[in-house]
């Protein structure tokens, strides 16, 4: 069993008579990378402002390490703190920035100066000591954050969407940083984002928040292979998404009917007659189908094809609803009006609608 | 293109000519042997010496010196925590105060000195170097507020969170990291303060007392009977300490530049 931590036991948080957090329970392990991700506005930055003490909850209890520190102010928490916008001291070097922190705690001199060129070097940052901020690129401003705070050796290090201001590219490279970077440290991660990708390529564990409640806490595989919400299937990834209802059930497999008209048979799940279920098709899942597939088979009437290199993603409509797939360049495929698709039953999503609301 | 080029120059040279003929004049005058303004009859450095022996305009000197030392100092730390705090807090009638401190940039300094002059009679106060100063420091509050407050408007307010995030407590954070941030604002505050308060003559001439005459106040005083030589010399000499700190601060300005830049 993995240690606890941080543990947030039923946090809430309301802002002028508005609910941004309603009531979040989660443990987060010794060592972790976990990433709250979430749109704007959906409580995830309020989140990791109320583990800094940067926000006061309005009920609930928090522990880090456990410990109680619902009312113990930000300066007496062992978390630090990576904001969006660095909050970098531009009056400050780069040395003096980093030794911040140790200054404030009253670390010896010479213990503040090793600590510091040891954390320089972990951020590759040697030659650097003595610029300004201003002096600095985006990228190098962003690894003197995360210096400033790892120097202090946190328990949890919170990352509040700390790459959103870099360019494509320094992001992609910074996302294998911090990856490396707390690794080694051994630091526990709490890292927000609403960029999927971010999130599903760094972390141990993702939870999905929205309208101030954790949709789902999983794996990123297990949230992409298996959403539980529509919202998660939704927000992870592309899915296409079919209202459903059961029509009959054998022993094993069940007959439901899509929203467009189309009888599919799966595997049966303890489904019950007339019972209103949710289907979610990667758009991957689709397979082009030969003449002799009967079962489980779409016809989409095409409508744009977007190249993307590997793959081509097709739109199109199957009835009135819009669907997309994916066609990869060594398929045997030529630009149809029509096209016929399959897919497994087992690789499918199926919600039992009832779990929505 | 060329014929264009001379009439520019010609444009900034007539510019020039007609800001700084004045000062030239009167730094030429100052070294004349005549007492009249009218020719220049001779080279001497006589009014320098007279100068320095009239007590009237070195105590003069003295006061402005005083009044527009402390006036800065107090105005700049006021108005600094003024400007700090009207950010930070939000509580009722904030927008108001915010306005209202343009009152005293805008109305005539007139206005300002008559009201101080009547306050201090209500209080039965003697004029002096007192009553002065602190009316020097209530006219300055304002422009160090405003000055303060542009740099902290453009300043990014999550240090102070970062700071706190780090382990700093409320007065760590306001000493070694806000005030050090928003220094230009607070220098250039103080600097204004300090320019006011050295050539007041308005609100000091209601203000001060006996025994309390400032500089402009005695010069103003003096060339009621026509501007003498020395007056001259004195101006002189203050265009030459203000340009020595101008060239200086200048050149810390370039030395810090081409530190954080040239690199």
């Amino acid at each position: 069993m993995k240690k606890v931590m941080v543990k947030l036991d039923n946090v809430k948080k309301d802002y002028e008579g508005k609910k941004i957090i309603k009531g979040i329970s989660l443990d987060i392990y010794e060592g972790e990378f976990l990433t709250l991700l979430g749109p704007s506005g959906c409580g995830k930055t309020t989140l990791l402002r109320t583990i800094s003490g940067l926000e006061k909850v309005s009920s609930g209890k928090i522990y880090i390490d456990g410990e109680d520190v619902t009312d113990v102010i930000p300066r007496k928490r062992e978390v630090n703190t990576i904001f969006q916008n660095f909050a970098l001291f531009s009056h400050m070097t780069v040395e003096k920035n980093i030794g911040f922190g140790l200054k404030m705690k009253k670390v010896p001199k010479s213990e503040i100066k090793t600590r510091v060129k040891e954390v320089i070097e972990l951020i590759q940052m040697e030659g650097f000591e003595d610029r300004k901020p201003t002096q600095l690129s985006g990228g190098q401003q962003q690894r003197v954050a995360l210096a400033r705070g790892i120097v202090n050796k946190p328990k949890v290090l919170l990352l509040d969407e700390p790459l959103s201001s870099l360019d494509m590219k320094l992001r992609k490279q910074m996302q294998v940083e911090l990856k490396r970077i707390q690794k080694k440290m051994g630091i526990t991660f709490i890292y927000v984002t609403h960029d999927q990708d971010e999130a599903l390529s760094m972390s141990d564990r993702v939870a999905i928040i929205n309208n101030g409640v954790i949709e789902q806490i999983d794996t990123p595989r297990k949230l992409y292979d298996a959403p539980k919400t529509k919202f998660v299937a939704d927000f992870i990834g592309e899915s296409n998404q079919f209202n459903a209802v059961v029509v009959s059930t054998q022993n094993d497999e069940a007959t439901i009917k899509l929203e467009i008209d189309l009888e599919i048979k799966v595997k049966n799940n303890h489904y019950d007659v007339g019972e209103k279920l949710t289907v979610i098709i990667r758009p991957e899942q689709f397979r082009l189908a030969r003449e002799k597939d009967i079962t489980n088979c779409f016809v989409v009437k095409t409508k744009e094809h977007i190249y993307s290199g590997s793959f081509t993603k097709v739109l199109g409509k199957v009835g009135k609803k819009e669907i997309e797939f994916i066609i990869y360049n060594d398929d045997d495929y030529t630009k149809n009006e029509e096209v016929k698709l399959k897919f497994s039953s087992d690789d499918i999503v199926i919600l039992e609608e009832n779990n929505e609301e | 293109m060329q014929r264009h080029k001379h009439l520019k120059n010609l444009f900034i040279f007539l510019v020039f000519l007609f800001l700084y003929l004045p000062i030239i004049t009167l730094i030429v005058f100052s070294f004349n042997t005549s007492p009249l303004n009218i020719l220049f009859e001779g080279f001497t450095l006589e009014w320098y010496g007279k100068l320095f022996s009239n007590t009237t305009l070195l105590d003069a000197l003295k006061n402005t010196i005083i009044v527009s030392v402390v006036s800065t100092a107090v105005s700049t730390f006021i108005g600094t925590l003024a400007a700090i705090g009207l950010q930070k807090y939000n509580f009722i009638g904030k927008n108001f105060i915010n306005k209202l401190l343009y009152v005293p940039v805008v109305i005539p300094e007139i206005v300002l000195g008559i009201s101080l002059l009547s306050v201090y009679t209500l209080l039965k106060l003697n004029l002096g170097l007192g009553t002065l100063i602190v009316s020097h420091i209530a006219f300055s509050i304002p422009f160090v507020i405003i000055s303060v407050r542009t740099v902290i408007n453009s300043t990014n307010l999550q240090i102070e969170e970062a700071a706190h995030d780090l382990g700093a407590n409320d007065f760590k954070t306001l000493t070694n990291v806000i005030i050090p941030e928003i220094m230009p604002g607070i220098i250039s505050g103080a600097t204004l303060a300090f320019t006011l308060s050295l050539d007041d003559v308005i609100i000091s001439y209601f203000t001060a007392g006996p025994g309390s005459n400032t500089l402009p106040l005695q010069i103003y005083a003096m060339i009621k009977t026509g501007i003498t030589p020395d007056v001259n010399a004195l101006t002189t000499l203050m265009i030459l300490v203000i340009m020595t700190v101008l060239i200086i601060s200048s050149l810390i300005q370039v030395r810090k530049m081409k530190k954080e830049y040239v690199r």
